[in-house]
């Protein structure tokens, strides 16, 4: 400072715009290193979620990619989650959306009336209340989480209820959106904006067009949502599509057919060109050779020494000619066979037209029959459906267009500006606020009528019949339900305990009622176990296709018998021998593959020396035949050998792709190689298993019923909600089912056969107690019912849910953190209001609800939006609870679905690094968006309100 | 019409009436406000009130899975749970709780240091006079403020993910750019060995053998998430200064550190002090960030009470014990008790503005 005042002016005033730029530059710098720190994360994940190179190959740092695509976004919003059991991003977004919102309205709604409470009463508690809510907004939140599990299990709520909350929060929220653009035009309105200008009608017939477009799009969107939807448009709509694309995956094949035709007719054209062209190679050297030879006597006679005069001379001159001259003509052999084979192939190829055109005819024939049933439904659905919605649209065009009315005509958009009268004139006022009252009734039947009763009526009308159809009784529903209850009862009844029950039973009544009577018990139950399987297959035929999954599954299953049944066929082969039966028997227990290979070693060396011993037993001639027979095959199923000859098939298709760069033809040879050598590996794999799978049948009782438990796991969420009664069926349910019963069928079969074979009483009787003595008695089974009342506790009940499980429940559960936060929060502001402006309106004669309503809520609007806002935030990101409450796939929030993309834990699993990042910016653009907009509220409300000074 | 006398009768004395009156007459008037708190008080008896009663019952049990089963009861152990937790008797594997407490505490220290002063820093920056884009500045800087915790803080988790993860690849970029030799396959979040290594030396301080590498990284991270709310607290503070106090002590030949410890931090502190306690308690029981990004780990070393809380109730289902995990709960909760009580006492948020 004292320097400016001795310097000369002019180069005390540049020195000082010298000194401002130099310390412009050096803030710039410092604030843009900070910029670029700040935002480096993000523009690390966009860059990822745009980079159309994709990860995980991406390991290099590039923060501008210079192709960019959206395909991770497109994926992640148009393609089910697999690992939410192709639940769509819509759906999470729906949920996330009504957890979070109904977290902020419920927390604020609540809130702010307890606010209010202990900001301007006195009264008894408040201090302790007060203290107690700080306290309880200090808890973690992880605290109470297992109290709360408990809790919410145990509570109750009726599945009607569940779906019928969300239907009239979107009713609601519809209605309130459309609600507000309503007012929005209103206040247009008040403004003379629409009236004067020259389009004014055209204005607002587009305004018009424009709110009820929204809300008829609205509702589409509600009822493309809805389980009607589901059950009678979209999933015949799946299977319709399945079946066209098998159609067209036929038509597909017809031109590959042709291809192939031309192709192989083609080779077959080379093939024969080349033989031609050596044949021909051959005539001429074979017209050259006696010219060759005269030539070399001569020149012998002449006095020249020719070599190798002896092999020329030799009598066989094309051999040797072969030998010499043409490698090619060792192929002779090679082209004429394949000649053969290419005619073969034409042949076959051409047969297989006709065969593929029969298939096409046949699965056009197949989709056509199957698509009509479906167009019919849909049809109906959509009859039903769309004079509904346009009903309802129309209802509430006609309810708006009378709230249209009373704005337009009566001019009450703004009573108080509109007359021009003092605010607190309060006698003029009152045919205002009586008409206002009147306005505002109206807009509440509005919001009631277009939202609750509309939507909640299509609701009742849709869906609830059906759920209801459903549980009491009738369709298929009921039968599968009946079914169940067999299989589970049944199912008891193969428990071991269970079994000496009844085996106890069994002996009681024959000793009472004597064996016939007891054998024409079984008969009866056998006769009605076959009806009940009889009706399960009539069932299963019911409602369509059968699905991949359950061909799969038989195929498997088919696989695993014949395996079994290799093994068995062999138990039962040397049965001749007894002792070497049971040291097999033991040998096959410890290692059944290996066991089997020695044990058929071992058994031949013993029938050769037996063999030797009497050379002449044509008998074990036979049986050493068959043996050698068997060993022969099990050493081709012998890995070594396997081995070995994926060595030589190796070295083959290493020849194979040398010769390739010659030779195009050859890729057809090396895909066939390629595919034994695949194949072969398979089949090692296999084997390895061998040994797992022989052991499957004995644990085949525990598998039953675990899958059965697990098929009940997964239908118990959807008894009522019979929406997703075509998922059901594909999850193989009948043929588990079908397992059960037809375990039992042989169980029974079984016993008429033991008793049968025991015609005499005391016989029988004996066998039965030895039979009861196997089995387990009554001691170990409590320690078993405690384990099994363990996991019936965990199970739902059949019309009513645990609130634990809905989005309800976990809306009510995230207000324990989000509720006190509101009420200290909103207290805090409340605080901050001057009392005297309610005092002035209390003596102006407005009621309690009016000051709250018209003087605290509006000024407060900084607070309110912040808490509004974190009680958003807190819905819309929560992963804790949410992951520990919620188990269906269709009732998962986006933080589940991003957790679960995100990579595992503290291991590092390497995540889809683009699915995440996409996901990510997508979570985090709503909050992000509402952060900036309230931005200014959020700084005051948490400052001023939250921790007051 | 009641209402109005109501309220402007509540706040005058009745010296007249008796006790007893004066009771009756209280408990009428607090029907109103009651009406007001009644449907808060049920949602929050249930949600939160209910849950911690049954939770100090099950610290007393050895309430476990089965007793889920409400036909199975617990049986009454005393103070056995706390005494295990306490003493770290809990079967984990290194669980100590002394040792989670004092890392918490060490956590919540250095995060704050970090937080005001780098915001504060920003702060006085952005409020440097004549600066250009200064409100670009203020909209970036609010990044990580405006992010959600649960979404950055598994970006950030990816951020140090060994093979891809940014960090990593900076240094490799560097590496490459500048020919420097930096780690580029660094295990932020699972290496257990300290960070620095001087070889014959070992490791320059004890702190770096107590705090993992996995400290450092949530560290950076956090200082990520932290600052930018103390930044804009400090810029409404800093706003609100004259700037005659400044051309005063200029005048008066006050250096520019004079006046800053003398002016700006007295005029600040006001603001401040309520924003620190909340950022206090918010890095105290910081869920989201360590959960999110380290989960506690390598081997437990991160692990902070409220995770830790968590994290026992997931592994202690495996064995059970509820019980346990309950009573760790009521002593976080006395611990964060103190910490509240300390805060309400520094700001004094009770109060209401009619006692004011």
């Amino acid at each position: 400072m004292k320097l400016d005042v001795t310097n000369p002016q002019v180069s005390s005033k540049w020195e000082r715009l010298a000194k401002q730029v130099g310390r412009q530059l050096v803030l710039q710098f410092i604030l843009l290193v900070i910029t670029v720190i700040v935002i480096f994360p993000v523009v690390w994940i966009v860059a990822i979620s745009l980079d159309s190179r994709g990860l995980p190959q991406y390991s290099e740092l590039v923060l501008f990619p210079e192709s960019i695509t959206f395909s991770a976004f497109e994926k992640l919003l148009f393609e089910p989650f697999q690992s939410f059991s192709d639940t769509s991003f819509t759906q999470l977004l729906s949920n996330s959306l009504f957890v979070a919102l109904g977290t902020a309205m419920l927390s604020v709604g609540l809130g702010a009336s307890a606010a209010y409470a202990f900001s301007r009463f006195k009264f008894i508690g408040r201090q302790a209340g007060m203290l107690g809510f700080i306290l309880l907004l200090m808890m973690p939140a992880t605290g109470t989480l297992v109290p709360l599990i408990a809790l919410f299990s145990l509570l109750k709520v009726h599945v009607f209820f569940s779906t019928f909350a969300p239907s009239i929060f979107y009713g609601c929220l519809t209605a309130l959106i459309v609600f507000g653009i309503n007012r929005g035009v209103q206040r247009a309105i008040d403004r003379d904006v629409v009236r004067d200008t020259p389009f004014r009608w055209l204005g607002l017939v587009g305004v018009v067009v424009l709110v009820f477009g929204l809300q008829f799009l609205g509702w589409m969107m509600l009822f493309r949502n809805s389980e009607a939807y589901d059950i009678n448009i979209r999933e015949p709509l799946t299977e319709t599509n399945e079946l066209r694309e098998e159609v067209q995956s036929v038509l597909n094949d017809i031109p590959k057919v042709e291809e192939n035709v031309v192709r192989q007719e083609r080779r077959l054209e080379s093939a024969r060109a080349e033989r031609d062209a050596g044949l021909s190679f051959q005539n001429r050297v074979n017209d050259a050779l006696p010219g060759a030879y005269d030539l070399v006597e001569q020149l012998n006679s002449f006095g020249f020494n020719v070599a190798n005069t002896a092999s020329l001379q030799s009598p066989s001159l094309d051999e040797t000619s072969q030998r010499v001259f043409d490698p090619r003509f060792i192929d002779l052999q090679y082209f004429n066979a394949e000649i053969a084979d290419q005619e073969a192939a034409v042949a076959e190829a051409i047969a297989a037209v006709p065969q593929r055109e029969a298939d096409l005819v046949e699965a056009r024939r197949t989709y056509d029959e199957a698509r009509e049933p479906y167009i019919q439904l849909r049809n109906d659905t959509i009859g039903k459906i769309v004079p509904y919605v346009l009903l309802s649209t129309l209802a509430s065009i006609i309810i708006a267009a009378f709230l249209w009315v009373n704005i337009i005509f009566w001019k009450i958009g703004n009573p108080l500006r509109r007359e021009g009268l003092a605010k607190l004139d309060i006698k003029a006022l009152n045919p205002l606020v009586r008409r206002e009252r009147f306005r505002r009734g109206m807009i509440l039947l509005y919001i009631v009528l277009v939202g609750l009763v509309t939507y909640g009526w299509f609701d009742a009308n849709y869906v609830s019949p059906t759920k209801q159809a459903g549980l009491e009784g009738g369709g298929l529903w009921y039968d599968i339900k009946i079914a169940f209850r067999d299989a589970d009862d049944i199912l008891d009844e193969l428990h071991p305990y269970e079994r000496r029950h009844e085996l106890e039973a069994d002996v009681e009544l024959i000793n009472s009622e004597g064996l016939t009577a007891y054998q024409d018990g079984l008969q009866t139950e056998l006769s009605d176990l076959d009806r009940a399987i009889e009706r399960i297959d009539s069932t299963k035929t019911g409602i369509g296709t059968e699905t991949d999954q359950l061909n799969q599954f038989r195929t498997i299953h088919n696989a695993i018998e014949a395996v079994r049944s290799d093994a068995e066929d062999f138990v039962t082969y040397p049965a001749e021998t007894p002792d070497f039966d049971d040291w097999y028997m033991a040998q096959l227990e410890t290692d059944p593959v290996l066991g089997y290979s020695e044990a058929l070693v071992t058994y031949r060396d013993e029938l050769a020396t037996q063999l030797e011993s009497t050379p002449d037993d044509a008998e074990i001639q036979t049986q050493l035949a068959a043996i050698d027979e068997a060993i022969r095959l099990d050493q081709l199923n012998n890995e070594e050998l396997r081995g070995i000859y994926l060595d030589v098939l190796q070295t083959h298709h290493d020849s194979l792709t040398a010769e390739l760069d010659e030779d195009a033809d050859g890729q057809e040879e090396l895909d066939l190689t390629n595919d034994a050598i695949r194949r072969l590996e398979r089949l090692n794999i296999n084997n390895m298993n061998r040994t797992a799978r022989i052991e499957w049948k004995d644990r085949e009782f525990l598998s039953i019923q675990s899958r059965l438990q697990g098929l009940r796991d997964n239908i118990e969420p959807y008894i009522g909600t019979t929406a997703r009664f075509n998922r059901l069926n594909n999850e193989n349910f009948q043929t588990a089912i079908l397992e059960v019963l037809n375990e039992r069928r042989t169980e029974v079969q079984r016993r008429i056969e033991f008793a049968a074979s025991n015609d005499n009483v005391d016989s029988a009787l004996a066998a039965f107690q030895t039979e009861i003595n196997k089995l387990p008695s009554d001691a170990k089974k409590e320690d078993r019912l405690r384990k099994e009342a363990n996991i019936r506790t965990s199970n739902r009940g059949n019309v009513s849910e645990t609130l634990k499980i809905t989005l309800f429940g976990l809306m009510i559960a995230y207000s324990s953190g989000s509720l006190p936060f509101a009420i200290w929060n909103l207290k805090g502001y409340f605080d901050t209001i001057p009392k005297e402006l309610e005092e002035a309106a209390l003596v102006d004669g407005a009621g309690l609800a009016t000051t709250f309503f018209r003087i605290i809520l509006p000024l407060s609007l900084p607070a309110i939006a912040i808490t509004t806002l974190f009680g958003f935030m807190t819905g819309w990101t929560e992963f804790i609870l949410a992951f520990q409450f919620l188990v269906d796939n269709d009732r998962s929030t986006l933080a589940m679905a991003l957790r679960g993309i995100a990579g595992g834990g503290a291991t590092q699993a390497e995540p889809d690094y683009t699915q995440f990042a996409a996901m990510s910016i997508l979570m985090a653009i709503p909050v992000v968006s509402l952060f900036y907009v309230f931005q200014r509220w959020i700084v005051s409300g948490l400052t001023v309100g939250g921790v007051k000074g | 019409m009641a209402t109005v006398t109501e309220i402007q009768d509540s706040g005058l004395p009745d010296e007249h009436k008796s006790p007893w009156d004066a009771f009756k007459k209280a408990i009428k008037e607090s029907r109103l406000p009651w009406l007001f708190i009644l449907p808060s008080a049920i949602v929050m008896a249930g949600v939160t009130i209910y849950p911690q009663l049954f939770q100090i019952y099950m610290a007393f049990t050895n309430f476990d899975n089965r007793h889920f089963n409400p036909e199975i009861s617990p049986d009454f152990v005393g103070f056995e749970n706390f005494k295990q937790t306490l003493i770290s008797g809990i079967p984990l594997s290194n669980y100590d709780f002394l040792r989670i407490f004092a890392f918490n505490l060490i956590w919540t220290f250095v995060n704050l240091i970090f937080h005001v002063s780098i915001g504060v820093a920003v702060a006085m920056l952005l409020n440097a006079k004549g600066l250009l884009f200064r409100r670009f500045y203020r909209a970036i800087f609010v990044l990580g403020w405006a992010i959600p915790q649960f979404v950055g803080a598994l970006v950030w988790r990816n951020a140090f993910s060994q093979n891809f993860g940014v960090v990593n690849l900076i240094a490799g970029e560097i590496n490459q750019k500048i020919g420097t030799s930096l780690p580029t396959d660094t295990k932020w979040l699972t290496d257990l060995s300290p960070p620095i290594d001087i070889p014959g030396i070992g490791t320059p301080f004890d702190l770096f053998e107590i705090l993992p590498l996995a400290f450092y990284a949530l560290l950076i991270a956090n200082i990520w998430f932290g600052w930018p709310f103390m930044m804009v607290v400090a810029t409404g503070a800093l706003q609100s200064i004259p700037s005659e106090l400044y051309e005063a002590a200029d005048v008066d030949g006050a250096s520019k550190w004079t006046q800053f410890w003398s002016i700006t931090v007295p005029l600040i502190r006001p603001a401040m002090v309520p924003a620190i306690m909340l950022g206090t308690i918010w890095t105290f029981n910081g869920f989201n960030i360590v959960f999110f990004i380290s989960g506690g780990g390598p081997s437990r070393q991160t692990e902070i009470l409220v995770t830790q809380s968590y994290n026992l109730l997931l592994e202690t289902s495996l064995v059970g014990r509820f019980g346990m995990a309950a009573a760790f709960s009521i002593v976080v909760f006395f611990i964060l008790l103190a910490i509240t009580l300390i805060n309400n006492r520094i700001t004094r948020a009770t109060e209401a503005y009619d006692e004011a």
